[in-house]
């Protein structure tokens, strides 16, 4: 087991997971007409 | 990043639209109409972007990042006027790519990655005199132009070879020389080191690289972080249609800089227990890379390494600390 600093990885991995999908699947499932 | 000798510049000059952006988006949304079903057929909207608004300055280099189907490729072919938006505007140079697509035309170029967009029996050098009859470039200025694009992608000794025989690396950079023989102001380059070793890769990252100091404003999309890190100006990450971050790559780690990425090695770690760590307080975000025979957790956390033994403890199987 290591620790270390965040790298831009890092701070993607978390955008990702914290935003979007969701939303993404609501608004997917609310356009089905 | 350190970058090999200056290669001959191909010449251009920086313009801007009257806001002094070379790409514009303004709140920009596309959304494809699809259907589902075969005997009772249903109309599905599906969007794919948004509401996306940016800009991008002349001689910058701006990332795209986010993952498959989150409106990367969408928004560009929205920009280099090959889709038309549902709404929003959006310019390159001052023109507007719905109303003035020819204009904005003349000024880009656009690279893509894959296998596509080459004659494989022909030469490089042969690939890239017809692509230039097919741009209107002038005969007189073909020749020159030629020589120092194939300079500057590091292909001479092996432009009279059939590209057949080219590696990845050399297509994709083979690409890019294609898609700067109009000599455009932006270009656009969508995942043009995918499926590149690593050698192949550094060498486009230093082509890439040229394009800059030739003075050409770059957007790039790419799934690769150290390579949209090491090159771009500023990074926009693109999440399910939406820019969710936009800054240099500086700011958005700064975002999660009072974190500690903690790496735990596994080996045949279950569900319930990445669950069980998704469910801790806190443990802010968690990853699992598939590595060999083992699994790599990375695992997010504001607490540091005080919560390194919970960690431990609810991945347990049979972790090994390295």
């Amino acid at each position: 087991m290591t620790a270390r600093e965040p790298t831009l990885e890092d701070a993607y991995i978390h955008l990702i997971a914290t935003t979007g999908d969701d939303e993404a699947r609501s608004a997917r499932a609310a356009s089905v007409q | 990043m350190t970058m090999t000798e200056p290669r001959p510049a191909v010449p251009t000059t920086l313009h801007a639209d009257t806001d002094g952006h070379a790409i514009e988006a303004i709140d920009l949304v596309r959304t494809y109409r699809t259907h589902t079903g075969v005997l009772r057929r249903r109309r599905l909207d599906v969007p794919a972007v948004r509401g996306i608004s940016f800009h991008v300055r002349p001689g910058e280099l701006f990332g795209l990042l986010g993952p498959n189907g989150a409106g990367k490729t969408t928004t560009i072919k929205m920009l280099i006027t090959l889709l038309l938006p549902t709404s929003g505007s959006a310019s390159v140079m001052g023109h507007d790519v719905v109303k003035e697509t020819t204009e904005v035309r003349r000024r880009i170029g656009y690279v893509f990655g894959g296998d596509r967009g080459l004659y494989d029996r022909v030469s490089a050098l042969d690939n890239l005199r017809y692509f230039a009859e097919l741009y209107g470039v002038d005969p007189a200025v073909q020749k020159t132009r030629i020589g120092a694009l194939i300079e500057m992608v590091g292909l001479t000794g092996r432009e009279k070879e059939k590209v057949e025989g080219f590696s990845r690396g050399m297509r994709q950079r083979l690409h890019i020389a294609r898609g700067l023989l109009h000599d455009p102001e932006v270009v656009f380059l969508d995942e043009p080191s995918i499926g590149l070793d690593p050698v192949g890769a550094r060498e486009l990252r230093q082509t890439v690289q040229s394009l800059v100091d030739a003075g050409k404003t770059v957007l790039l999309t790419t799934h690769y972080m150290f390579e949209a890190d090491a090159l771009c100006d500023r990074i926009a990450v693109i999440n399910a249609g939406r820019i969710v971050a936009l800054g240099t790559g500086a700011d958005l780690k700064g975002a999660i800089a009072n974190r500690t990425i903690v790496e735990i090695e596994t080996f045949g770690v279950t569900e319930e227990a990445l669950a069980r760590l998704r469910g801790d307080a806190d443990v802010s975000a968690l990853n699992v890379e598939e590595r060999d025979q083992s699994q790599i957790l990375l695992v997010q956390s504001d607490r540091g390494t005080q919560i390194t033994q919970r960690l431990l403890s609810c991945s347990a199987t049979r972790e090994s600390a390295r």
